[in-house]
């Protein structure tokens, strides 16, 4: 339940329409194709983690490629992870200037929302998991109602044709949606922490399975409402369909209605990222100041997310063009690199663990 | 913060405190086979002490054996003391003597020594008399002088007769107790209408009168160095979670306060959080509301001089559970309760929402509305967070006031509050309508909880997301009630997690929450709990009343 708000909290907001700009009418087979293919993140993690049991990925890096090369791949994890919150929050602190809060400048926005989530993070593991278990049917309800109720505005002739230029574009871009889906790899941070650790493959199967099936359904609805041109060149579709939506004098102002919701679920994520964040930092930095690292963490987090990106433009454009290949190396090739090893460690049989 | 600063606080008075009170010097002391030495420790004790009297007579008209009583004035009833203690006593002693003396040859005497536990020989008077003559239906022996002067503070009359160190002890209780009446803050239409009183046994007996099964316990403890207050742990043996009971147990052992005036004290002291904006004990003047709760699983705490008796572990459902949602009809409890959580929602965000639509979000305002609204808002020289934010005030001044007022002057403070303060606010043009019935409509909804804590947190957690929602509009609400999550998520009252059943999510127990389920749906008791005799009826029920509908169809 918790990888699924991971996955479609910011995902909503973002993929129709990055996908929509390069894969036109066929941006909804993306998400369906990145969400079969964010499996394999799936299982690389939580196969790795079956081989470590009780250890999270900074504490079994040195495990497997030595001290110091462990210790310099934790913090990169580490760094990873902080870039991710960093991200998150940046999207979010858009998305509001854009949605609810016109002309409110950013800082502000990022310093509550900062302040906010550490404060749940600090909490532990434990209440962020029961703040989405109390979201969750919230923000999924509000996800669907404001894609149901725009179905009847959809065309469905905007989607035609279908892979008008054969599957290749489909498949170059399925790597811009797969970064949304990779942030299953906190697992490799979130594994040990779980009650009943062999469950976790079935279990994050479904996440990833309705997080697959809803964001598709996001994706059609949003094409088809506004179509792919329209959709590509806006920055959050979903929220401009969830505007269109009128019914008579009734039911109007969908999105105000619909973007409390959302924006939960985007502080549960954010938490949640803040906590594995703030964990892996302990576990690869040091254990010895723990309110200092937390603090720390906050202020790099609020800082990068403020400063680091100037606009808008430049946050699609990272998101697209950089942010893609870091992410694959942590969520995919680093974690296999690492399986490979431990894997072939066994066979020689001079694993240590 | 709060906390360091309490702690700071307290470790710097640690030094300088004395030691507390305790009157108990003579503690270990027997009483002694003379009298004389009795009477003067016990006069000793109760020096000053205008209400204890010492009545002094002779047992034995020919032996003249000396005796006294003692007792308080102000805890006895004169007619029992006369009629039922001290007749039998001075008029049948002797003769009861004399006929034992003849009739027991020494054998019987051997038996009847070691049935009790006096260790004297039978034929004693205190023996006698406890066996034969005192008609008290709580008499008892005892041995300390201290334990004298706590039985004649606990409403007993004690008697110390010469030559035998020990004392007899009977009840004599004998003072006013408030009538059972209908509980004022918890009233209902249909149901049982009996409350607590101020009286511990008054009030174990209504629960008593519900649960008559022996595992229904009630564990005494005493609390407070100096009052002395009788605390009664109840709950039914096996439905309960023993490590609750046993956690609750040792929290009160752990009290150290010399007086505990009411139940609150000893809530605030075995609270989980030392500050939380949300009640963590629930308390209740209903008996049939914490029978129920008993029933469910959970332990009421009686405290003796309180009518309000505490409920522990207390979940954020419970306390939007009125008695009445399972005495009406499933269908009309379920639609109160749905209409409940909907006041919850009115109260918290009815104003701020307002502010922050007219302030920040105006997209939210239909057009045809914001035309009049605007227009009203024209002349008014406030803002509408300022507006709304000081209406809210003037609301609570005039429920502060209305709660300390007598009842007669209550009538004009609340005509003038709501006539002059709403109306001719409004048409001074000081204020906007709007306002004015946005802070009517939230103080109702304040008002609709079965329990009034919630309403005073959510009062006050009211006026911070007006704060939030006048500074970010809508997101501004959703960043606080984001905090307030976080906060009711990691709340425990008693291991128990403050939002089950919801989260964490136990479906079963869903039964019970936004809706009521009819009785006979309703077989387990909630889970979360933790006690280990979950099933309430039988399953089958259910089964048949939906075959008997299967068969009408």
């Amino acid at each position: 339940m918790l990888l699924f708000i991971v996955m479609t909290s910011t995902a909503i907001l973002f993929i129709p329409g990055l996908t929509a700009l390069t894969a036109k009418q066929n941006a909804w087979l993306v998400s369906l194709g990145a969400g079969i293919s964010s499996f394999g993140v799936l299982i690389i993690s939580t196969k790795l983690a079956q081989r470590f049991p009780g250890l999270t990925i900074a504490e079994y890096l040195p495990l497997i490629v030595g001290k110091i090369g462990g210790k310099v791949l934790a913090v990169s994890y580490f760094l990873f992870f902080t870039v991710l919150n960093i991200l998150v929050v940046r999207e979010t602190s858009e998305f509001l200037t854009v949605s609810a809060l016109f002309g409110t400048p950013g800082i502000p926005i990022n310093l509550v929302f900062v302040l906010i989530c550490w404060y749940s993070a600090q909490k532990g593991i434990e209440v962020i998991v029961r703040m989405n278990q109390f979201i969750l049917p919230l923000f999924v309800f509000a996800y669907l109602m404001a894609c149901i109720l725009a179905i009847p505005k959809a065309d469905p002739s905007s989607l035609l044709p279908i892979l008008e230029d054969g599957i290749s574009p489909v498949m170059q871009n399925i790597w811009i949606p797969v970064q949304w889906y990779g942030e299953i790899a906190v697992l490799l941070m979130l594994i040990p922490l779980m009650n009943k650790p062999q469950e976790v493959l079935r279990k994050a199967s479904y996440a990833v399975i309705s997080a697959m099936l809803l964001l598709t359904f996001g994706s059609l609805t949003v094409l088809t409402v506004l179509g792919a041109d329209v959709a590509g060149q806006m920055i959050f579709p979903i929220w401009f369909t969830a505007k269109t939506i009128e019914y008579g004098n009734y039911i109007q102002r969908v999105e105000l209605l619909a973007l409390p919701l959302w924006l939960t679920g985007i502080m549960v994520k954010s938490s949640l990222l803040f906590y594995v964040t703030i964990l892996a930092a302990r576990q690869s930095v040091g254990r010895k100041h723990p309110k200092l690292i937390a603090a720390s963490v906050m202020v790099i987090v609020f800082s990068g997310a403020s400063f680091l990106i100037p606009n808008t433009m430049a946050l699609l454009e990272f998101l697209t063009t950089y942010w893609p290949s870091v992410s694959l190396l942590f969520e995919v090739v680093l974690p296999l690199l690492l399986l490979a090893i431990t894997l072939i460690r066994k066979k020689k049989g001079g694993c240590r663990q | 913060m709060f906390d360091q600063l309490i702690t700071r606080i307290r470790s710097k008075n640690i030094g300088k405190e004395n030691p507390l009170l305790d009157e108990r010097s003579q503690a270990g002391e027997h009483l002694s086979s003379a009298i004389g030495h009795n009477r003067q420790a016990l006069q000793q004790i109760f020096e000053k002490c205008s209400d204890i009297s010492f009545r002094e007579f002779q047992l034995h008209s020919t032996k003249k054996i000396k005796a006294f009583i003692v007792y308080s004035d102000s805890l006895c009833k004169p007619e029992i003391i006369n009629d039922a203690i001290l007749k039998p006593i001075m008029l049948e002693v002797s003769a009861r003597k004399k006929d034992l003396q003849t009739k027991t040859d020494p054998s019987m005497n051997i038996g009847l020594s070691t049935d009790t536990h006096l260790a004297i020989n039978a034929g004693d008077i205190p023996d006698i008399i406890l066996q034969h003559l005192l008609t008290n239906y709580k008499a008892d022996t005892l041995s300390l002088i201290s334990e004298a002067a706590d039985a004649v503070l606990e409403d007993n009359l004690v008697l110390i007769i010469d030559g035998y160190p020990i004392g007899i002890k009977a009840s004599v209780q004998g003072y006013n107790i408030r009538q059972i009446n209908e509980p004022t803050t918890e009233p209902n239409i249909r149901g049982p209408r009996d409350g607590f009183v101020e009286n511990i046994g008054t009030n174990l007996s209504l629960l008593r009168r519900r649960i008559r099964t022996s595992r229904l316990k009630a564990e005494n403890m005493t609390v407070g160095t100096l009052s002395k207050t009788k605390v009664n742990i109840c709950y039914i043996q096996g439905v309960a979670n023993e490590k609750v009971v046993t956690e609750v147990k040792s929290r009160i052992e752990k009290i150290t306060i010399d007086n505990v005036l009411d139940s609150s004290y000893i809530e605030e002291f075995i609270s989980d959080e030392p500050i939380s904006l949300f009640p963590l004990v629930q308390y209740t003047e209903r008996p049939d509301k914490a029978a129920a709760s008993l029933f469910e699983g959970r332990i009421a705490i009686i405290v003796d001089n309180s009518p309000s008796v505490l409920i522990v572990p207390c979940t954020f459902i419970a306390l939007i559970q009125a008695s009445e949602d399972y005495y009406y009809s499933a269908l009309f409890g379920s639609f109160a309760r749905i209409g409940r959580f909907m006041a919850i929602n009115i109260a918290l965000l009815v104003p701020a929402i307002t502010v922050a639509a007219f302030s920040i979000n105006q997209a939210l305002i239909p057009i045809s509305l914001l035309n009049t609204v605007a227009g009203a808002r024209e002349s008014l020289p406030l803002p509408i967070s300022m507006e709304i934010f000081l209406m809210e005030l003037v609301f609570e001044l005039l429920r502060e006031a209305g709660v300390r007022l007598p009842r007669t002057v209550g009538q004009a403070v609340s005509t003038v509050g709501g006539l002059v303060i709403g109306q001719a606010a409004v048409d001074a043009g000081i204020v906007s309508p709007t306002s004015v019935v946005v802070v009517g409509l939230t103080a109702i909804a304040s008002f609709t909880f079965p329990d009034y804590n919630v309403g005073t947190s959510i009062r006050i957690i009211r006026f911070s997301l007006i704060i939030m929602a006048s500074v970010f509009g809508i997101v501004g609400i959703i960043f606080g009630l984001m905090i307030l999550l976080t906060h009711l998520c990691s709340l425990r009252s008693f291991g128990v997690p403050y939002l089950s059943p919801i989260a964490p999510l136990t479906p079963q127990d869903l039964k019970d929450t936004v809706i009521r389920v009819p009785w006979w749906a309703m077989f387990t008791r909630p889970r979360f709990f933790g006690g280990k005799e979950p099933l309430r009826s039988d399953a089958n029920q259910l089964k048949q009343k939906l075959k008997k509908r299967r068969n009408k169809k």
